[in-house]
Parts: structure tokens; sequence; C-alpha cells
């Protein structure tokens, strides 16, 4: 092939195109000197730290201040729903029992029915008093779910003891999801004791 | 273009010739392209991107910023960071260590403020990418390197990085549980609720600057609405039963909640001023933790209706419910990514729970986390590509972040505490 001069062409063409190609890569050298030269060129940003109010930040400020934004906040505190029946007679507290339920259930057992119909019983003996059904679940699955089925739990008592007679303006439900566990524990002896409905007398 | 001297007869001549304009062809263009692709993000199987960083100038007592700017990059799962701490050279010396690109910074300190001059540098190329004054407080030190970092990203992968973002979380508190944000990483905890009572499921306004989350603080469980720049509180509904779980619409709009009422438990959707709720379900099954589409069009939530907990979609409009889990006998915590593309959820499968992915559609769900304990609770980061989650594998429940190809597990500082309930927040526009 290079014994033709359209040949010899040909190579001189490949050799022009190989010697500009390795041109075209060649490395320009980095101006490590940017670092010193004082660029007024160079975009500057302003970059805000965390700036959300945390509870330590309100500790901080001064009395006043706290007091301001505080008032709204801490006036709402209210104490969660108690566990024991403490100012109650011991007469009372056999009939003002916490009734349990199957996991994930809130049908009604034979012994739940019997301490609710004590229950009813009771309230209408005494007319002035009003209860609070607290609805509880164990702390499997998530806790939107049992907040849900402790309140299905705490209305299907309300509703049982409204067939029995109770007035239902006596009556409130709350439900507390698996946030009060009554005991503590990863096994069905606690699970058990969690998965409830407790009485408050008000 | 160079045309051949003479007109060749033969067909091998002529394509000789095609050859050689070919060969101009492809030897010219690179040189005069503008843009070089460094790293393909939406490539599955992406080579990571060889980046060198040096210690900043003057920046012996604020080494922090070379740690954070090494703890993002490699975050990402993009980066094969070249050599050590403290390693320096020319571009012929981070060449032969195999780096691609080179970071390099200048720190200054004036009161209480810090300017950092940060550069990224093709040294394949011999080319400045990158080159800007970041200003900021002495506190912000680890935002203004997230800055940074994300700045990095966007050069090299054409999309903004995810460091300056940060995660809402349940934390216990004695009896108590309060709602804390912690940085991406897991460092900074601090916390934002201080009623001492039970606080729930954070969850962000699309904007990144308001919490809703359900609490205990005034008896029955309540969604509240909180300001963070400011503390400030709203209750969102003025009613005596309670509501929860709310989740706010991708248009800042609208906020779909559960409300319990007389036992039963339904979907509703308010606008979030507190007015015009609308019922989304009825019916016997108790309906809750619903999660928008990005496009807001679809809800996804949980349901029992069918016995059992399982994931079910409707309409925002409330039309076209359909269930979407069919295996396991618990599956819930619903999360939509960003992108639109999956839903991330919890399912007890085998005795425990484990995160989950599935396409939109509910198809194609495979298990993404393994090992011992139970794993609830994904959120998603804003670029779709990590879950965080809460798990106990490791005794007190912990936040972790998970790669979205499993990959890379790593477990989030937090408080210490039992922390759990994770919300990721949006990128700060």
């Amino acid at each position: 092939m290079l014994n033709n001069s359209k040949g010899r062409l040909l190579a001189a063409i490949l050799l022009i195109c190989t010697i500009s190609f390795t041109a075209c890569t060649v490395k320009k050298k980095v101006a490590d000197s940017l670092i010193d030269k004082p660029d007024d060129k160079i975009e500057t940003v302003d970059v805000s730290g965390p700036d959300e109010m945390t509870a330590s930040k309100l500790a901080a400020l001064s009395p006043e201040e706290r007091a301001r934004i505080e008032e709204e906040e801490l006036a709402r505190k209210s104490s969660l729903g108690t566990m024991g029946s403490e100012d109650l007679t011991a007469m009372e507290q056999s009939i003002i029992q916490d009734i349990f339920f199957e996991y994930d259930r809130s049908d009604l057992s034979a012994s739940a029915r019997d301490i609710l119909a004590a229950i009813a019983d009771w309230m209408e003996k005494d007319s002035s008093v009003k209860v609070r059904i607290e609805g509880h679940a164990d702390e499997r699955g998530t806790s939107e779910y049992n907040l849900a089925l402790g309140e299905r739990r705490a209305n299907a008592s309300k509703k049982y003891l409204v067939t029995l007679g109770t007035e239902q303006s006596r009556l409130s439900t709350i439900s507390y999801g698996e946030e009060i566990p009554m005991k503590e524990g990863y096994n069905e002896e606690a699970w058990a004791k969690n998965r409830r409905v407790h009485f408050e007398i008000k | 273009m160079i045309k051949p001297a003479n007109r060749y007869e033969n067909s091998l001549s002529r394509s000789m010739a095609v050859a050689i304009i070919l060969f101009f062809i492809a030897t010219f263009i690179p040189s005069t392209a503008q843009a070089k692709v460094y790293i393909d993000i939406t490539s599955p199987s992406t080579r990571k991107f060889p980046i060198a960083i040096e210690d900043f100038e003057n920046g012996s007592s604020y080494n922090e910023i070379t740690d954070v700017i090494r703890a993002d990059l490699d975050f990402s799962g993009l980066f094969n960071i070249v050599g050590g701490k403290g390693e320096e050279g020319n571009d012929s010396f981070w060449q032969s260590a195999g780096a691609e690109a080179l970071i390099k910074g200048k720190v200054t300190s004036k009161d209480n403020l810090l300017i950092i001059e940060a550069y990224l540098y093709d040294i394949v190329k011999g080319t400045t990418l990158l080159a800007k004054r970041y200003r900021g407080e002495k506190r912000g030190l680890r935002n203004i390197s997230h800055y940074f970092a994300n700045d990095v990203l966007e050069v090299l992968t054409g999309e903004r990085g995810i460091f300056e973002t940060r995660i809402a979380f349940v934390a216990k508190r004695g009896r108590n549980k309060e709602i804390y944000l912690m940085d991406f990483d897991g460092e900074n905890s601090r916390q934002v609720t201080a009623n001492e009572s039970i606080n729930l499921s954070p969850s962000w306004s699309p904007d990144g600057r308001e919490l809703i989350y359900t609490s205990f603080m005034e008896g029955v469980a309540s969604i509240y609405r909180k300001k963070l720049a400011t503390f400030k509180d709203t209750k969102l509904l003025n009613k005596k039963y309670m509501n929860m779980g709310g989740a706010w619409s991708p248009d800042g709009k609208k906020i779909a909640l559960t409300i319990s009422k007389d036992g039963d438990s339904d979907l509703f959707l308010i606008e979030k001023g507190g007015s015009s709720l609308k019922r989304l379900t009825s019916g016997w099954g108790l309906d809750v933790s619903p999660a928008w589409s990005p496009d807001g069009k679809t809800i996804v939530f949980v349901s029992d209706r069918s016995g059992n907990p399982n994931l079910y979609a409707t309409s925002a409009s409330g039309s076209n419910l359909r269930r979407l889990t069919f295996e396991g006998k618990y599956n819930a915590s619903p999360a939509w990514s960003p992108d639109g593309k999956w839903i991330a959820y919890s399912s007890l499968q085998n005795g425990s729970f484990k995160i989950y992915i599935m396409k939109a559609n509910g198809k194609d769900g495979r298990q993404l986390t393994f090992g011992t304990g139970n794993d609830e609770e994904p959120t998603w980061s804003p670029d779709s590509r990590f879950i965080a989650f809460n798990s106990t594998r490791g005794g007190k429940k912990s936040i972790f972040i998970i790669s979205l190809d499993g990959s890379r597990v790593r477990k989030l500082k937090g408080t210490g505490s039992a922390d759990m309930s994770p919300a990721w927040s949006p990128s700060l526009k």
C-alpha cells in the first residue's frame, strides 16, 4: 500500500491525526495559585447554622422571654391517666377491675362482661359517679394502630355499659395505645396484662 | 473535515476514506465537548469516583470540616476517598494514588464567623470545577461543610446532595416521649417538644419549616402543628375525639389524618388551617398511618378491614380503594419514595418485622433489611436513595439508615435513649 503516492499520502494523514490527537489531550497545569489569589470573582454564600428553637435554647433565654413563649406550651400540660385506684374503698376496688383482651381483638370475654355488669350496677347505685374508660394495647405493631385498637376496646366497653342502662353522658373514653404498659417485658405474660381497659373514677 | 486528496475507485480504498473521516470526527469532537460525565447516579453499577481531600489551610482548629466532607462523600456511596487524613501533594502525586479529583480549601475566622474557601479540581483535565467562599457562624461549622459537600455532589452528579437534611424522631425521656431533630448523619440531637407527656409520629411540612405530631399533652391524643423557628404549637382540630398520625399533602395545603370516634378509626382530610374536614374512608376497619404519593393523587394507608393490618391505597378523593399487600400477618408504616417509584413498609413475616419495598402499584415486593430484631417505621431521604428506620437489632430501639440497594447499613448516634419514629426532612429550597 505504501508503494504508491496515494498510500504515502494516506500514511501522512494518519500520522498527522495521531499527533493532533495527542496534542488535544495534553493536560493543562492546575493553578494552585488560585488559593493565594484574593479572588473577588469567587462566589460567596452565607450558610446558617441549625436554627430551630429547641428546648435548650428556650432554657437559655431570659425568664421573661421564656415565660412568654412557654406560657402556651406549659399551660397545656396535663398529667396522663393514672394506673392505680388509690382512692377507692376495698369494695370498690373489687368491682372496678381492669378487663383484658385477646391479641388484636376487642370482643368482650365472659369474665369481662361480668365485671362490666358489676360496674354498671355500682354506677346505678351512685348516680354522681362518672367513669373514664381507658383503652390500652400491647407493644407489638405500630403505635398508631395500637392507639386505634385501644380506642376500639374502650368503646366496646362503653357500648356494653350503655346497653346495661348506664347513661352515656357519665362515660368517656380515651386511648393510650401501647404507651402506658401495665407490665414491661417482651413476652406474652407482659403483653397479656397490657391488652386491657382500665376504669378511672372521676 | 479533510477530504481525501484523490478519488479512489475501488471499494477498499473508499472504505478507508470513510474510516479516516470517522477517525477525525471521533478525534476532534471530544476535545470541544463541554460537559464531562463524572458520575452517573442513575446507572445501577456505578463505579466509585476516586477523590482526594486535603486538610484545609489554617484548618488545624477546624479539622471537623474535612471530617464532615469525607463522611458525607463516603455516605453517598458514590466515592472512593483516596489517601488518608493529613496527606497532601501535587497533582501527579494524587493522580498516581488513583484520584481523579481533589478538594482543597482554606479557613479564616473573624470573631464569631468562619470563612471557608473551598475548591474542587478535576486533576485529570486540569480544570477547576468549583471555587466558592462559604460564610457562617462557628457553631454552624458542620452546616457549612455539609453545604460544600452538597455543591460537590451537584457539580459531579448534576443533583444536589442531601447532606443538610434533618431527621425528626421520638426519644424516650423517662416515662415520657419527646420529639427531637438531628442532622441526617445522626449528629446534633436537639429537643423540640418539652411538654412532658407522650409525643408521637412527627411528620414534616413540604417546606421543611413545620412539624405535625400527635401529642397527649392535653389529655386525648391530638395532632399539633409546630413552627420550628418559634417552638409555637397550634392544635389542628378543636375536637374532643382522638385524632392522630397526620401526613401533609405534597402541595402543602391539606393534612390526611385518622379520627377515632365511637370506637371506629377512619381517614379524613383537613385544610392545614383546620377547616373543611372531609371523610376519606369509612367502615368497620381501623384505618391509620396515611402516606401521600409525591404527585398528591394517591394515599396509601394501613387498615385491618380484612381481619389483620394490611396496606391499602385510595385516591385523594376517596375513590378506587384497593388492597396492596397480601403476604405477612401485619403490614404497616407505609412511606412513598419522593421520586414516586416505591413504597417502603414494615412487614411481619417469619416472626419479626422487617423493612420491605414494593413498586408504587403494589407489585414486586422484596425484603430490604435482614438480621435480628424488629425493623419498623421506614422514612425516605429526599433523593430516594436511602431509608431511615427504627431497629432493635442492637437491643434498644435506635435509628438506622440503609441504602436502597441494601448494601450499606449504618446506625445513627441520636440521643442514646430509645430512638424511634424517624421522619426525614425535605431538602431546604
